[in-house]
């Protein structure tokens, strides 16, 4: 069982805090950025596997920011997150290769199983 | 309604009266209605009664012709026959007194032989006499004893002292019968002159003239230029009797008139001066018998005229009738597209309401969801923290209030989202009896009867089975909430044309009022209460993005019919 390295990304800075809080309660490496560029600097510099994307944020791109973060590190698992209802992006991003589109709220426990599941089955099938 | 105010209705139609519509369309197509009948029936009718009346007078006129001329000819061959027989009789009496010698007609014996010759060559004479200048009778023959009279101070005794010759009125004279006289005169040389006297009887001239009553209801007279009868008439009285009747003015020809008897029929009355005598001939014909023909005409053109006229009305009617519906109906039609353009506004706009309104709350609930998240968190983690156990109660219920935040959210993002529809091929039935199958056991648990019905030409539709199992359930779920135990839900599917086909569900529940009929897909309206009043305003969407409508109906008491009309083919995707 690999460890989770996660990134989570959203323009809500009190969201980005608490949510990396909790993992970090849990003992998971987490670092919470809350614009697109910073995003892709973080995954360039750290080894991260898991980032956690809010896909609709005022004046960026979200889905320009998940196809860059892919195209950086393919087998990164990005999980989408929108306050939105629309289902189209979402589709969008899981056409770019995101793993799962989830609505907000989110429940932390459910994402971390999600996480962790999406992680190994990564690991088995590559392995 | 029964099938006779069905009928009346095709003729009279109801906004003639009724006051269902708005008082505005009522007065509208009341006045297109009588618009359209009357400049109908105006066209229609106006020919046919001109053409009529038309024809009624010329036939009138011709008949009246038909029957006048022999009446004419009648009165005018009595005209004549009349003069004839009198001028014949005078100019016998002239023959004679030229003839003759006073000598001879003053011996008696000469003048009875003369009588005697007379008498058989003409018909008529009474007697014959010879009168001097004096008003003597010289010599007599016929059956009175006469001789010697003098009829100096008689009428006709001065006149034919003026004239030549002279034919009398009737008269009784001494003789107490009924008679006319014809007299010749004779001038001598010197200036005196002597007369020669007939008498005809009356009855010679009476059966003349009765000889031309043809009808039993005819008569034919004679009066004077007085008015007094000559003969006896069948209406006026006997000879010598005044005749109420004006003496008609003088004319040369035969006149003909109708007037009213005051026995009350309708008469034509005729008339003829008769030349050289003072007689007038007046003939009577009852009009109504002559005319029965005509009036036996008249009445078969009337009724005719009638019963067209009817006919004509009620196809007015009828069509009047029939245009202005269809024209109401055209208009209904557009005002009803009118008003689902404006609700499907509507529904869009508090759509996108909705959408906007879920979105801005949905972020900071995220934020408290993570933040009392982490609170739990740190109690939970912290075995020893003070008052743990309420706190984590306190947190508990902030979840649970952000869960059910989240839950409307959702369903408002829900109805407003919009998705890729995954087309298949669907058997409606199929889908029905699924969607029952998840409400299955709530039917049997309250009793309800379950009537499919599904006629056999149904196609299966290409439409997103998802999503219509969605719609059924939140309509079929809805019915169930509106009945109670023994209720009767029908489903019934048929097709509508290639196009289109219609689930119809009917439920016997309590019904919903009218006013709250108009409202039922709007998001959050709801008369239950535990409804979010988001269920029918989804299905609503949904039904619409399919391509299809919704329309719904209902009877306090008795029941709601929702019919769901879906295209055989995804119709174009809409976005609300």
């Amino acid at each position: 069982m690999k460890d989770l390295k996660v990134l989570v990304v959203d323009d809500e800075e009190e969201f980005v805090s608490a949510l990396v809080e909790r993992f970090t309660l849990r003992d998971i490496y987490a670092v919470g950025v809350t614009d697109g560029k910073l995003a892709v600097e973080r995954v360039s510099e750290h080894d991260f596997n898991t980032v956690i994307l809010d896909i609709k944020m005022p004046g960026i791109d979200g889905l320009e920011v998940l196809k860059a973060l892919l195209s950086l590190k393919p087998k990164l698992k990005i999980f989408i997150i929108t306050g939105y209802g629309s289902t189209d992006l979402g589709a969008d991003g899981l056409k770019a290769g995101a793993v799962a589109y989830l609505p907000k709220p989110i429940k932390i426990n459910n994402l971390i199983q999600m996480m962790r599941e999406s992680l190994d089955n990564d690991g088995e099938s590559s392995e | 309604m029964n099938i006779f105010t069905k009928i009346y209705f095709t003729f009279f139609p109801a906004y003639l009266k009724n006051k269902d519509m708005p008082k505005e369309k009522i007065f509208r197509y009341r006045r297109l209605w009588l618009y359209s009948a009357s400049i109908t029936a105006m066209v229609a009718l106006a020919p046919l009664i001109i053409m009529t009346v038309m024809n009624l007078n010329l036939y009138q006129g011709t008949f009246e012709d038909e029957i006048k001329s022999p009446i004419i000819t009648r009165i005018s061959t009595a005209k004549r026959n009349l003069e004839f027989n009198l001028a014949e009789r005078q100019a016998a009496l002239s023959f004679i007194i030229n003839n003759h010698t006073l000598e001879e007609l003053s011996d008696n014996d000469k003048l009875s032989e003369i009588f005697f010759h007379l008498r058989s060559a003409f018909g008529g004479f009474v007697d014959l006499g010879l009168i001097d200048s004096q008003g003597n009778q010289l010599t007599y023959s016929g059956p009175y004893d006469l001789s010697g009279r003098n009829y100096l101070d008689q009428d006709w005794f001065n006149a034919i002292t003026l004239h030549d010759s002279y034919v009398s009125e009737m008269f009784m004279g001494f003789r107490g019968f009924p008679h006319f006289i014809i007299t010749v005169k004779y001038v001598k040389t010197g200036g005196d002159f002597y007369v020669l006297r007939a008498t005809i009887d009356a009855e010679f001239i009476n059966r003349q003239i009765q000889a031309l009553e043809i009808e039993p209801s005819s008569d034919a007279f004679l009066i004077n230029r007085e008015g007094i009868l000559q003969t006896p008439s069948k209406y006026y009285g006997n000879t010598l009797e005044k005749c109420p009747l004006e003496v008609p003015p003088f004319t040369n020809a035969v006149e003909l008139n109708e007037f009213n008897h005051e026995s009350g029929g309708m008469f034509f009355h005729g008339y003829a001066y008769i030349e050289e005598s003072p007689f007038i001939f007046m003939a009577l014909e009852r009009h109504d018998e002559l005319m029965k023909n005509w009036f036996t005409l008249r009445s078969n053109l009337l009724s005719f005229l009638g019963a067209s006229i009817i006919l004509v009305i009620l196809v007015i009617f009828w069509s009047s009738t029939r245009l202005v519906h269809h024209i109401q109906e055209a208009e209904d039609k557009r005002e009803k597209v009118i008003h689902d353009l404006e609700y499907t506004n509507k529904m869009a706009s508090i759509g996108r309401l909705a959408a906007g309104v879920a979105h801005e709350i949905n972020n900071p609930l995220a934020i408290i969801n993570q933040k009392a998240g982490l609170l739990k968190d740190i109690v939970e983690f912290d075995e020893t923290f003070p008052q743990r156990e309420k706190l984590n109660g306190i947190i508990d219920s902030v979840l649970q209030s952000v869960d059910r935040c989240g839950a409307i959210t959702h369903r408002f993002l829900g109805f407003a989202k919009r998705m890729d529809l995954q087309a298949e091929s669907i058997e409606l039935g199929h889908l029905i009896q699924e969607v029952l199958g998840f409400l299955g056991r709530e039917a049997a648990y309250r009793n309800i009867e379950i009537n499919i019905n599904k006629s056999d030409d149904v196609p299966t539709i290409e439409s997103d089975r998802g999503q219509l199992q969605q719609v059924f359930l939140n309509i079929i779920n809805n019915a169930f909430a509106a009945m109670k135990e023994n209720g009767i839900l029908d489903v019934s599917i048929r097709k509508i044309d290639d196009y289109s086909v219609s689930v119809t569900v009917e439920d016997t529940g309590k019904g919903i009022a009218k006013e709250n009929l108009e409202h039922i897909f709007e998001p959050f309206f709801t008369t239950k209460k535990e409804g979010t009043g988001l269920g029918l305003s989804i299905t609503y969407g949904i039904v619409k993005k399919l391509g299809g409508d919704i329309q719904v109906e209902s009877n306090i008491g008795k029941g709601t019919q929702f019919e769901v009309i879906l295209p055989v083919n995804t119709g174009p995707k809409r976005e609300i």
